[in-house]
């Protein structure tokens, strides 16, 4: 084998390992070993010539195929799973749907604020008209996840994309949301114990079930907007200047409002929710 | 868009054309690369079927009842110093699937003289 082979032969591999992390083992097994069956064959066959650029070519190629077969594989053992198990037990809370949500209602809240406050001039507008679009997308993934987990999934990451371009200061929340769209899209999996556990699309009633991640969100956002300031200390009000008029003074501030805001906005949430279901407890216990 | 329940993608249609003829041809077991080299031969393309394309097909084939497959004998791998190789073979139904397809495309390329089948 040429050095262009194995490295490709390499590549290959990892891939294979990495898109078929965290499925059924007997799925996963058969496509290692058919796909190591396949190099083999290819790297020996004599019609072959330029073996490492088809086997490359072959590869690229097949990369949105095998991230399709992969999510099908993911839905299929889900959905055997919950034919033989209650599906209060299977379905698990998704623990970045709150900070999501929680974000693009404050993004939208922040850009409606910003301009009613007037902070058009300076361009503030097209911030705010980013802002504005980034918590759309946002919302509108959250929305789909229930429906098409896949579809949602990505749409939430290009909203977490689409804040990180709008307010550079916002990236940790991205990293966040970015993280939580590739757990739910089945990118990401998890083990525990011998069974892998595949983290399912949210449904209504789990929103709900475990209302104190909405506090845990809020105050994760609450410590981002204190680390996103001690980071960049320099864009406190005080160091801007007239030679530095300070576009930063406003995103600044802006990270500091979003990040206690959307604090504001879980802990209010997460009250009432844990509020309404200890009523809903109580008056089932009485009755 | 999803597929509909029963339907045949253009490759699974080109697939069971190429492993009819081998099966006509005398090999009635093939293994992924040999179908690759195969298909390409008969379609004419330049480049092998992918890797994901290919074995994501065929899959789905099994799974309909288009084709049937069982791994090698592990002792003939070892024999020949090489992974073993996962076998196919086309089933009954994937051969009444394709007739059916040829059929369909026989219809409508009287409608459409431009169409023809795989």
């Amino acid at each position: 084998m040429t050095g262009a082979e194995t490295a490709v032969v390499r590549v290959v591999r990892s891939w294979a390992r990495f898109y078929t992390r965290g499925l059924p083992v007997g799925d996963r097994e058969r496509r290692r070993l058919e796909l190591e069956s396949d190099l083999w064959e290819h790297l020996h066959d004599p019609d072959e010539q330029v073996i490492a650029r088809s086997v490359l070519g072959r590869f690229l190629r097949g990369i949105p195929a095998d991230v399709r077969w992969r999510y099908r594989t993911l839905l299929d053992s889900r959905g055997a799973r919950q034919r033989s198990h209650d599906m209060t037990t299977t379905t698990r809370f998704q623990w970045w749907t709150p900070t999501t949500v929680v974000i693009g209602v404050s993004l939208i809240a922040l850009a409606l604020l910003g301009l009613g406050f007037g902070e058009t001039e300076s361009g503030g507008w097209i911030i705010a008209l980013g802002w504005l679009t980034a918590a759309t997308v946002l919302l509108a993934g959250v929305a789909m996840l229930r429906w098409r987990p896949l579809i949602g999934s990505w749409t939430v990451i290009a909203g977490a994309v689409l804040l990180a371009l709008a307010e550079p200061l916002a990236a940790p929340l991205s990293v966040v949301v970015i993280i939580g769209g590739l757990w739910s899209g089945g990118l990401v999996t998890s083990r525990r114990g011998a069974e892998t556990t595949i983290t399912l699309a949210p449904r209504q009633s789990a929103l709900t079930e475990r209302w104190y991640l909405w506090l845990v969100a809020a105050a994760a956002l609450g410590a981002i907007g204190f680390i996103v300031l001690l980071v960049w200390p320099s864009v406190t009000p005080e160091n801007c200047t007239e030679a530095n008029p300070c576009w930063q003074d406003s995103a600044a501030w802006a990270a500091w409002i979003l990040s206690w805001m959307a604090a504001l906005v879980s802990g209010v949430i997460g009250l009432i929710l844990g509020g309404l279901r200890m009523l809903v407890r109580h008056r089932t216990r009485l009755a | 868009m999803r597929r509909k329940p029963g339907a045949i993608l253009p490759l699974e249609a080109s697939i069971l054309e190429t492993v009819i003829g081998l099966s006509r041809a005398g090999v009635e077991q093939f293994h992924g690369f040999q179908l690759a080299k195969q298909l390409r031969s008969d379609e004419g393309q330049r480049a092998l079927t992918a890797h994901g394309t290919l074995y994501k097909a065929l899959t789905r084939m099994e799974k309909a009842g288009l084709l049937d497959s069982v791994w090698e004998d592990p002792d003939i791998a070892v024999e020949e110093g090489r992974p073993r190789r996962r076998l196919y073979s086309v089933t009954s139904k994937g051969r009444v699937a394709l007739a059916e397809v040829k059929a369909e495309m026989a219809g409508l390329s009287k409608l459409d003289p431009g169409l023809s089948g795989p």
